[in-house]
């Protein structure tokens, strides 16, 4: 048994691969061999305690250098599937408790009860109990110190933000 | 692989994503299903003149391919 994919045949764009049962698991067999459907025609095999995947690149004119580059991209491949399905094996329940968490919350079933015990529920959108829409004068007004508005014709005095007081007369 | 034919072992392809297939490819060949042995051995006569049918029956395979492992998961 090598711990490492066997190259079987490599020669006539055609590449053969061997694979022990037990050092890869089918899943991970699937998720490289799906991986390289793209590049390559791939037929799986079984025959005792071997896997063998047989794949014929789409390109005709492949050498058999090239076929050897795809076996390694093929074991790389297959090393990254067995660690992806370790790391989700390891992350299953976290996972679950995170993705369970998620759709109980999107369901309402984890509303804080400070929302639900809310003493205005049976408050009229026109009820203003803060009194925000009180118009600001009125609210001043109430107070005695919003200064009267002056009309268009009243005599007004100069303050100090105007031009002191300063009154053109005929002699200049 | 032979030219016309192509041999999915049992253990390792589902028959629905075979079936699916069947009736995919049935415009490009006549295909015929031997059930016996280990696998299911498909057997591509007639293709469509436009294809070579060695390339028929290697897309029929990874048709097959595909959807074994989509149906895996």
């Amino acid at each position: 048994m090598t711990a490492a994919p066997e190259i079987i045949t490599a020669n006539a764009g055609k590449l053969v691969v061997r694979l022990h049962k037990t050092l890869y698991p089918l899943d991970v067999i699937y998720g490289a061999a799906y991986i390289f459907i793209e590049k390559a025609y791939v037929l799986l095999g079984r025959e005792g305690e071997n896997y063998f995947v047989e794949m014929a690149a789409k390109d005709a004119s492949i050498t058999e250098a090239g076929l050897r580059v795809i076996a390694g991209e093929f074991s790389n491949e297959l090393l990254s599937q067995a660690l992806r399905r370790r790391i989700t094996k390891e992350n299953k329940n976290i996972l679950e408790t995170i993705v369970s968490q998620a759709l109980a919350g999107a369901t309402g079933a984890m509303v804080p009860s400070a929302f639900e015990d809310d003493e205005d529920d049976d408050l009229d959108f026109l009820d203003d109990p803060l009194g925000i829409a009180v118009p600001w004068e009125e609210r001043f007004k109430k107070r005695g110190t919003a200064p009267a508005k002056p009309g268009p014709d009243a005599e007004r005095i100069p303050g100090p933000g105007d031009s002191g007081g300063f009154k053109p007369t005929e002699e200049g | 692989m032979s030219d016309s034919s192509r041999a999915f072992n049992k253990k390792l392809y589902t028959l629905a994503a075979l079936e699916e297939a069947l009736e995919l490819y049935a415009d490009f060949a006549t295909m015929k299903l031997d059930r016996s042995g280990d696998a299911w051995t498909v057997t591509f006569t007639d293709v469509d003149e436009d294809f070579e049918p060695d390339i028929i029956a290697s897309e029929f395979a990874n048709y097959v391919l595909a959807g074994t492992v989509q149906r895996s998961r």
